[in-house]
């Protein structure tokens, strides 16, 4: 064989091999859902702070976004002395426990018993809230989070970082915590002087980086303060913080049982995407069908002590001048600013 | 009765495998490791043909007057470059075959058909065989009939392998220029051979030429390889040595920031890294005419990053010595000892955790054989096997220094097997033979180590734990003992036709644990212990033979039921790393597999195929407290029920060849993401129940050409030239299917919950072309 002919050969191939890019790739892919959908969800608890108590009843769907509630169901608590109180139906799906008869208290158990339009009966696995309560000292520091852009650049963001210093009960049962941060902020819309439209001022509420899942269990650790935990990141938008931003930081004490749970959540929500991950797998919660046990039944019904703190950020916090993003003359308006009660649904 | 040796002329070695045929007859018989070969027929005058890979088929007038002797010595083949048999049985034929549940289709050349990355690789054609698959490109090994990659016994030289590929399964651990035969048992697993559940895979190494120094190469666009053989002393010592490494890394790298130009690459795999070099060597030495000792070693070094996703490193040490001894005429030993150590690392480059977890495994073996054939129509083996599993301690670093993954380090366990056979080959009429063996093995967890005790009634679990109890190195912790029948026996319908049973009963007393949707390097060797005992399958074979035209055409159809015990399978959430408690995270389980392989081929002419179609399903069941799915039966993570191949070559000329290659099979089970509900303000993704859902089918097709010398006009082909080349030329993948390897979930940073990611490793159509030499 010439050697002319293998180098054009080699060359031929070798710029073909590279033209049709030599690829691995990832790429998204979806499962069908059908099998998936109308199961129930229970979301809800009762706590040591005084009701009424929310519970929510839903049915899965199978498209991921959609909730369908459940009317008409009828949920009765139940406690450790025998007591009973019937949640009242509010909405469409939600459902309240005024705590007339059962209020929560520490070490006292507590179960539901719900019982759906169709008959099927279903009970939560007798849960106790813990005696521990946990008390935080929060506060935010500003910081910045790299956003990488579609162009691959990485852009740096100005951010508010939430931050809880923890002080733990002094007591021999184990401690199970977990955070969660609530945002609340108010801005007025751009003026439009339009008597049909009037310009409205909104006031909205949001949690902060609800995938977050911030736990702490006290056989894994010999600590009795956790200091400078961040609990999450609130990134820099104009209008959420032209007026004061205040924050909520609210840690609940639970049981184990519930701390496995959301360890498990947390698990399949924040798997790092390598497929070293641990296998996904169905969360199980505390709810079941009382004659079918095999029946897959999502969520939890919680039993837990809560401690709130607060702060609020105000824009003279930041080393910049932030103008008024919705007036009139401003260089820049957000979009926000036209849509206020669109975001407060 | 004739019977006789078969024996290399120019080593004056038995040759173990060669076939002894009487066309008139359309009866064969094999030879045995000391090159004996034995075959019933009545008195007349007759055509026999014995023929050996690589060797001159010899052809034989013989008379038959009574019982008696015929010696045969064979001549090696003039070079035909790079020919390698895949030869599945070598023992007497499709149709002659006492052992069930083995393939008679051999490819006789594969390097006319298409190869991935431009070099032949074995481990990738046997997936074409039926009941052979494989989970995707990217999975480091194959699945027999169902079963998982760890339940197969390869064997190099006698010595276990663990991991017989190199790059994710791009290119196999086998040099194809060191490499003689192979075999491989699917079905009647002989005596000889056990600790795993599935197959055998016995591959034997090639020995350096006693007549002339010579030199062996290839050079592909990823990988390049180089080999050279010959005598060290006159007729009595060899040596073969040979080495490869690949250069796909440096073709990857081409796509990154370099200095001078920059391929047009995705930025995954620019910023990937795959790579290995490998090498063999071998040393025959002749110590008498009834005395020969056999060394080879290899060893390889493997590293693979995926983007900043994941990645692996790997090394293979190898080693194996062997003394064969005629220690009468009838009389035979083969005592050998085999090693492996085998480390691997997995590691996730990126992040606040990047982290690297190290394992190791070593894996040491003594062998006993002992083979009689001086009873008519029997042929009688027996034999010791000592295997010894050493874990090292299984590490975890930070990746690198601004990680905050806390170094660590995992006691790990181990464990003895020791197994004796023995087993007889009975020809009962010429038409009926019956495979009669027996292993009796025993197994013991060893110390050092720890073992923790659970609450009865209760799952296993960290918070159950009640006691500790500690072991001193070597002391026995947990003892199983086994007994495995292996029972075979052949019918001859019609000379050209014939009906196998076989029943089977194996042992595997080391379990593969994955923790990902696929097996990987990195997976863990866990001996059995108190809480995880040794795997055990029993395997139901029926099969029927049929010839046509002459053997032209070979066609099978094999039915088999295995039932299974004691596999593992791990927990939901299971935390297979960095575990001292590995026990809370698997459970045992039982399965099931059934199936049917059908199989035709063309052995002859200038079209030749093979085309092959297996539906098998395997289902796992997992009860009690850590029941799986309810505890009812469910998929297990290798149940591909369809399996298409079709291979076709057409011969160019003398030595070119055109092939193609089409695979189709069902894509594997996997747990999926199916909906998603809220607790609180968290969004929870549901998943579905464990393997309820599949991924894509595999599909895909190779085509290739082998140009030899004669087909370019403007050559003077010299016959007496020393100078010998050739270049194959593949288009791997040619659809450009994007077949999965891998399915994992990542949440992007503007979704509340994750996305089903498929990762495939070969994601476009790969030309390759290697150019082969040899002086």
């Amino acid at each position: 064989m010439k050697r002319q002919q293998i180098q054009q050969i080699i060359n031929g191939l070798f710029i073909l091999m590279i033209g049709l890019g030599m690829t691995g790739c990832i790429e998204e892919i979806t499962f069908d859902t059908e099998r998936s959908a109308g199961q129930l969800v229970v979301d809800g608890g009762i706590t040591d702070q005084p009701g009424p108590h929310k519970l929510q009843l839903s049915l899965t769907s199978g498209n991921n976004t959609m909730r369908e509630p459940v009317r008409g169901a009828s949920v009765v608590i139940t406690d450790g002395d025998g007591n009973t109180e019937d949640y009242i139906e509010l909405e469409d799906g939600t459902y309240l426990l005024m705590g007339e008869t059962v209020q929560g208290e520490r070490g006292q158990s507590y179960s539901v018993e719900i019982s759906l339009p169709d008959g099927k009966q279903y009970r939560s696995v007798p849960e106790t809230i813990p005696l521990a309560v946990a008390k935080d000292s929060s506060y935010f520091e500003l910081g910045t989070v790299d956003e990488r852009q579609s162009t691959g650049r990485i852009v740096e963001r100005d951010a508010v970082m939430i931050y809880a210093d923890t002080e733990l009960p002094d007591q021999a049962e184990p401690v199970y915590l977990k955070w969660e941060v609530e945002s609340m902020y108010g801005f007025r819309e751009t003026e439009r002087n339009n008597p049909f439209n009037p310009t409205q001022t909104c006031n909205l509420s949001q949690p902060v980086e609800p995938q977050k899942i911030t736990l702490f269990a006290s056989p894994d650790s010999d600590t009795k303060t956790i200091e400078k935990n961040l609990l999450g990141i609130k990134e820099y938008v104009s209008h959420e913080f032209y007026r004061p931003h205040h924050f909520s930081v609210i840690v609940s004490s639970i049981t184990e049982s519930r701390y496995e749970y959301w360890n498990q959540v947390d698990e399949i929500v924040n798997s790092t995407g390598t497929i070293f991950d641990v296998p996904p797998a169905v969360v199980k919660g505390n709810v079941f069908n009382v004659d079918d046990e095999n029946e897959q039944v999502f969520g939890y019904f919680e039993t837990a002590v809560v401690d709130t703190s607060r702060f609020h950020v105000l824009r003279s916090d930041f080393p910049f001048f932030i103008p008024n993003p919705c007036g009139l003359n401003s260089l820049y308006t957000h979009d926000a600013c036209d849509r206020c009660s669109e975001l407060e649904e | 009765m004739l019977s006789g040796n078969v024996t290399d002329e120019a080593t004056d070695e038995p040759l173990h495998g060669a076939t002894v045929y009487i066309p008139e007859l359309q009866q064969s018989a094999v030879t045995d490791s000391a090159g004996y070969y034995s075959i019933t027929i009545l008195q007349g005058e007759y055509l026999v043909r014995y023929q050996f890979l690589r060797m001159i088929t010899v052809e034989e007038e013989i008379i038959i007057y009574s019982s008696g002797e015929f010696n045969v010595t064979m001549q090696e083949q003039e070079f035909n470059f790079d020919e390698i048999i895949v030869e599945v049985d070598r023992f007497g034929g499709n149709v002659r075959n006492v052992a069930t549940g083995v393939e008679v289709v051999t490819i006789t050349n594969l390097e006319q058909l298409p190869v991935l990355m431009g070099e032949v690789n074995v481990i990738q054609s046997l997936k074409s065989l039926t009941g052979v698959g494989s989970v995707g490109d990217g999975a480091t090994g194959y699945n027999v009939r169902g079963g998982r990659e760890d339940q197969n016994l390869i064997l190099m030289d006698g010595a276990p392998v663990l991991n017989s590929t190199h790059v994710l399964g791009l290119f196999s651990i086998y040099n194809p220029d060191v490499t003689e035969s192979y075999s491989l048992f699917k079905g009647h697993m002989p005596e000889r051979f056990g600790g795993h559940l599935s197959s055998v895979l016995d591959v034997k190494m090639k020995r350096g030429s006693d007549q002339e120094f010579k030199v062996k190469g290839g050079v592909g666009l990823f990988a390049g390889r180089l080999m050279a053989e010959g005598p060290l002393i006159k007729d009595k010592t060899t040596f073969l040595i040979a080495g490869r490494t690949s250069w796909a890394g440096w073709i990857l790298n081409m796509g990154g920031d370099h200095k001078h130009f920059r391929l047009p690459l995705n930025p995954d795999v620019a910023n990937s890294t795959a790579g290995f070099y490998d090498f063999n060597v071998k040393v025959n030495h002749r110590l008498n005419p009834k005395n020969s000792l056999n060394l080879s070693a290899y060893g390889s070094k493997d590293d693979f990053r995926f983007s900043d996703n994941f990645g692996y490193g790997w090394r293979n040490r190898i080693a194996g010595l062997s003394w064969r001894s005629e220690l009468s005429d009838n009389l035979f030993l083969d005592l050998s000892a085999g090693a492996n150590q085998y480390s691997s690392s997995h590691f996730t480059p990126s992040g606040v955790d990047a982290f690297q977890v190290e394992n190791g495994v070593g894996n040491y073996k003594l062998k006993t054989h002992l083979l009689y054939i001086g009873l008519d129509n029997h042929t009688l083996n027996a034999g010791i096997e000592l295997n010894r599993y050493h874990n090292d301690d299984e590490v975890i670093k930070p990746y690198h220094e601004t990680s905050a993954v806390a170094p660590g380090r995992v006691e790990k366990d181990h464990g003895q097997a020791l197994a004796f056979y023995m087993g007889d080959e009975i020809d009962i009429t010429p038409g009926l033979s019956l495979s009669l063996g027996i292993r009796a093995s025993t197994f013991s967890q060893l110390g050092p180590g720890q073992v923790f005790g659970y609450e009865e009634g209760m799952a296993r679990s960290q918070q159950s734990v009640t006691d500790t109890t500690h072991y001193t190195a070597g002391e026995r912790i947990a003892t199983y003992r086994h007994l495995e029948p292996r029972i075979s026996t052949r019918y001859l319908v019609t000379p050209s036709s014939s009906v196998r049973l076989s029943y089977n009963r194996t042992v595997q007393h080391v379990h593969q644990v994955s923790n990902s949707a696929t097996s990987t390097p990195a997976d863990i060797r866990q001996p059995a212990t108190e809480y995880l005992p040794p795997q055990s399958a029993n395997n139901y074979t029926v099969g029927y033979n049929q010839n046509l035209m002459d053997d032209l055409w070979e066609t099978s159809l094999e039915l088999y039921y295995r039932d299974l015990d004691n596999l593992v399978e791990y927990v939901d959430f299971a935390e297979l790393f960095m575990n001292e408690h590995l026990e809370t995270e698997l459970v045992s389980a039982k399965g099931r597999s059934q199936g049917a392989e059908f199989s035709v081929n063309k052995t002859a002419g200038t079209w030749t195929g093979y085309l092959s179609y297996t539906y098998v399903r395997t289902f796992v069941r997992v009860s009690g407290e850590q029941a799986v799915n309810r505890g009812e039966w469910f998929p297990s993570g290798y149940d591909q029920p369809h399996n298409l191949d079709l291979i076709v070559k057409r011969r160019l000329g003398e030595k070119s060849a055109f092939s193609f290659n089409f695979t189709w099979h069902t894509g594997r089970p996997i747990t999926g993401l199916v909906s998603s509900y809220r607790d609180g303000t968290t969004t929870v993704p549901v998943f579905s129940d464990r393997n309820d859902k599949r991924i894509p089918d595999y599909v895909r097709l190779d085509i290739s050409f082998t140009i030899a010398e004669n087909i370019w006009k403007d050559r003077v082909v010299d016959p007496d030239r020393r100078y010998k080349d050739t270049m194959n030329i593949t288009f791997f993948n040619v659809l450009g299917r994007k077949n999965a390897f891998s399915v994992f979930y990542q949440r992007p940073s503007d979704a509340v919950i994750p996305k089903a990611k498929k990762l495939s490793v070969l994601g476009a159509m790969i030309p390759s072309v290697t150019y082969n030499f040899s002086f």
